[in-house]
């Protein structure tokens, strides 16, 4: 084979980071011409690293040939494929979105003048993330796509979107803080960064204890877990409806895929229940209250936003399934750590697609006022259908992918007998059809008005796109399973052959 | 209750209900200092087996660009990442905060000692860049020097405030970012792996791409500089200027 | 106690206080140098860490500097963000805009 070809994963950051420079310093000059390159570099290195991945088996890459613990070192396997997944499609599909989104006026190009470089310097980060091992290398990673992305929320320059990025930022900022500080706690304690030399070496013991909290605390805060979800619905809801799809479909799961990664190979030997029991605790928490939010919101982007909140939940819900699973039959720990990831992938498509279409509505009538949607399924079929079906896997309906994300998560807790998780996630449920169907309702109701604007098509079909991608991942989870298998850590990967 | 009352409570409050929580805090985290275990000295002893092959003598730049040389990439990522987002929020770079009052371009002491300084701070930035290799030094320690010295010219009227956003500053500010880059990747075709320089070539590409990132932040320092302190130029002799001075 | 000991412990006292600042105090930069504080102790923490043993430790102080470039970085852009805030809100803190939603 070429060498370009050999190590497909190095492309993935190195190609929109080199677009996110370009875009900088040459501005429109032959802009779609570095996007389109972008993207299409985008497709073929997930579908190389995939294809590498599926031949060779799990595999790391030692940055510089320098072999941990002395070098950086990335670990590609199926979980970290999935997350490549998912931010290549929503990726790309908001890219194509964004190049519609962004018009002519002034105004408009100083925004996309600045979109682009920083957009592809968070898609760049968030693949940095997910491709990574090293416990410091994570904090780096996480600045980097946490800086660009309050930066693209104060693209809009509403004043609720400057409140709101400001308290994101100094969270953000914080929570980081947090997160180094257990590094350097671990690393005082281990002498070592890589997450694989870390985990042969960790020990129960205090100083362990205390380091995972504070990396804990930190990793909560930056994926909008409930309390420390407060920043989340004025950041996300006041954004451009591109930077608010990107932000929910894929920032804060970066956050939770970190803390996944250091769950399952670090915690196994130290985690305490009652920890687990305490994130599953916020989980449900924020399932009820992000829900009962979502209800009462009169505009449409903050009911999104609000159920982005409850969607989080869920995947935190996992970690107390995970855990008894540990303790009684690793069946169930296979159903949760599926479920999870499954959720983390199926709101990930549907979110996105649902705050695209929102933008689609803001652009036909000028407002996302829960009121102005009367009449709009008439006016725009294809955005109407986009929200209908992105909601399908919101509220866990087959045949979303959502639905397997709940049905997994719910088994897992209904067979390990923890009948709260599941009520919860049942009450949850019926809430998301409560606050969607108060979108649908006024979507259908019969009233002639007059859309300002004919959005482009391009746009609306891109949201109709991931709201069917929603769909397709839900009608056979042989796929996904697969290639969870592949380099699942021995906590979890036990049965997920046996999975349906 | 309005945010804005919900607000005010919570900083009358906070004060109070935090303490407990973060003496708390204090009281464990100085704990875990007393109890962390004794280094292992295994990373130090690693760093000193593969000095040889680093291209560089001094440990610090050995594991700045070679051993953990993908986290300073990144890290410029980040710094440029900065200057984007800083400069995205003040479009025109004209609205400004800070008031900055322009010495008139005859001032001859001003022009004697900038003549004198300058070159002396340029001379200084590269031979930290130099030195880096084997004593402290670097990219870093220059471009705060190259920054310095921009930031200087601008406070004295020499450089276009708001240090001009054309395509030449935007080079100078993404060239270290790309190029650093660029190698990357050239390595991977080369060598199969990201940022592996090949041996004999390491302490050159090192001293290359650290010549090129010290320009880079010192343009990405200045330009924060500028951005942030949004500098409003009154030119020598302007109505503004004379009106600020008053009667 | 040990050189080190000392060292750390003012570092992740620094923390606490930097932490404690940024939620107890309104005024945004007050926050930011709070959250400079936070950081310089954890910055603190690993230099004194690489002190221990008979040899000094090379991997925290490039870290040191890695943390000090993103903090610069970070911190620059936030003031931005505040003076910004500050003109269009006319109020350098957090509290929500007078203006209300659509």
């Amino acid at each position: 084979m070429i060498p370009v070809l050999q190590q497909p994963e190095t492309w993935l950051v190195a190609i929109p980071a080199l677009g996110a420079a370009t875009t900088f310093a040459f501005r429109e000059q032959g802009r779609r011409g570095v996007v389109s390159f972008v993207l299409a570099g985008i497709a073929i290195s997930t579908a190389m690293t995939f294809a590498k991945l599926l031949l060779r088996g799990p595999y790391s890459h030692s940055i510089g040939g320098w072999v941990a613990p002395l070098g950086i070192t990335w670990q590609i396997d199926g979980l970290a494929a999935a997350m490549i997944l998912l931010t290549s499609l929503v990726g790309v599909m908001i890219s194509r979105y964004a190049l519609e989104y962004f018009g002519s006026s002034a105004e408009e190009q100083r925004q996309a003048a600045y979109f682009w470089p920083l957009w592809f310097f968070l898609l760049s980060g968030l693949y940095a993330i997910f491709l990574t091992a090293d416990i410091f290398n994570w904090y780096v990673t996480l600045e980097l796509s946490g800086l660009a992305a309050v930066g693209l929320i104060t693209l809009s320059e509403k004043p609720q979107a400057l409140t709101g990025s400001m308290r994101y930022l100094l969270i953000a900022l914080c929570a980081s803080l947090f997160y180094l500080l257990g590094v350097v706690f671990l690393y005082g304690e281990y002498g070592s960064l890589d997450l694989t030399t870390l985990a042969a070496r960790i020990q129960p013991g205090s100083v362990t204890q205390v380091a995972l909290a504070l990396m804990t605390i930190g990793l909560i805060a930056k994926a909008a877990l409930f309390p420390l979800h407060f920043w989340l619905p004025p950041a996300h809801a006041n954004a451009p409806s591109p930077v608010s799809a990107a932000l929910s479909a894929l920032v804060v799961k970066a956050g939770f895929y970190i803390l996944l990664r250091l769950q399952l190979v670090l915690w196994p030997v130290v985690s305490t229940r009652y920890l687990a029991i305490g994130l599953g605790a916020l989980g449900a928490a924020a399932i009820l209250w992000g829900s009962a939010q979502a209800i009462r919101q009169s505009r449409l982007k903050l009911l999104i936003a609000y159920s982005t909140v409850a969607q989080i939940g869920y995947l935190f819900i996992m970690f107390p399934l995970l855990h008894a699973g540990w303790a009684g039959d690793p069946l169930w720990a296979s159903y949760a750590w599926a479920g999870g990831v499954y959720q983390a992938l199926s709101h990930g498509l549907a979110k996105a697609a649902l705050f695209l279409a929102a933008g689609v509505v803001i652009h036909a009538v000028g407002d996302d006022r829960l009121d102005s949607l009367r009449g709009l399924g008439e006016k725009l079929p294809l955005t109407a259908t986009a929200m209908a079906l992105a909601g399908i896997s919101l509220m866990g309906i087959p045949p979303g992918a959502g639905f397997i994300a709940k049905w997994l998560l719910l088994s897992a807790s209904v067979a390990s007998g923890q009948w709260g998780w599941a009520v919860v996630m049942i009450l949850g449920g019926l809430m998301a059809v409560g606050y969607l169907f108060r979108v649908y309702r006024r979507l259908l109701t019969a009233r002639d008005v007059p859309v300002l604007h004919q959005p482009p098509r391009r746009m609306e079909a891109v949201a109709l796109t991931l709201a069917i991608l929603s769909l397709v991942f839900g009608l056979s989870s042989y796929p996904l399973f697969y290639l969870l298998r592949i380099g699942a850590p021995a906590s979890v990967g036990l049965y997920l052959e046996g999975l349906p | 209750m309005s945010l804005r009352r919900k607000h005010r409570r919570w900083y009358r409050v906070s004060r109070w209900a935090l303490l407990p929580v973060f003496i708390a805090l204090a009281v464990v985290l100085v704990q875990t200092v007393l109890s962390t275990a004794p280094a292992n000295g295994e990373l130090p002893r690693l760093v000193d087996e593969e000095m040889s092959a680093s291209g560089v003598l001094h440990p610090l730049t050995a594991v700045l660009l070679n051993f953990r040389g993908y986290d300073t990439l990144l890290e410029i990522g980040v710094l440029l990442v900065a200057v984007i987002a800083v400069w995205s929020l003040d479009a025109s770079g004209k609205s400004g905060h800070l008031r900055l009052r322009l010495p008139s371009p005859n001032n001859a002491a001003l022009r004697v000692d900038l003549s004198i300084i300058l070159p002396l701070m340029v001379l200084m930035a590269g031979y930290m860049v130099w030195i880096g290799s084997y004593r402290p030094g670097g990219a870093f320690q220059s471009g705060a020097i190259l920054g310095a010295a921009a930031v200087t010219l601008i406070s004295s009227g020499m450089l276009p405030a708001p240090f001009g956003r054309s395509r030449r500053t935007r080079l100078a500010l993404a060239g270290g970012f790309s190029f650093f880059m660029t190698v990357a990747i050239l390595t991977v075709l080369f060598k199969g792996r990201l940022l592996n320089y090949p041996m004999a070539w390491a302490g050159t590409m090192i001293l290359l791409i650290e010549t090129l990132l010290a320009v880079s932040i010192g343009a990405a320092l200045a330009a924060l500089f500028a951005g942030v302190a949004g500098i409003k130029v009154d030119e020598p002799g302007s109505p503004s200027r004379r009106e600020e001075r008053g009667p | 106690m040990t050189v080190v000991s000392i060292y750390g412990i003012t570092g992740v006292l620094l923390f606490v206080m930097g932490v404690f600042g940024l939620m107890t105090q309104p005024h945004l930069l007050k926050k930011l140098l709070s959250l400079n504080i936070a950081s310089a102790g954890v910055f603190l923490l690993m230099v004194a860490l690489a002190y221990r043993g008979d040899k000094l430790d090379p991997v925290p102080h490039a870290l040191v500097l890695t943390g000090i470039v993103i903090s610069v970085s970070a911190t620059a852009y936030a003031v931005a963000l505040a003076a910004r805030l500050q003109k269009i809100t006319g109020s350098p803190t957090l509290e929500e805009p007078a203006v209300d939603e659509p």
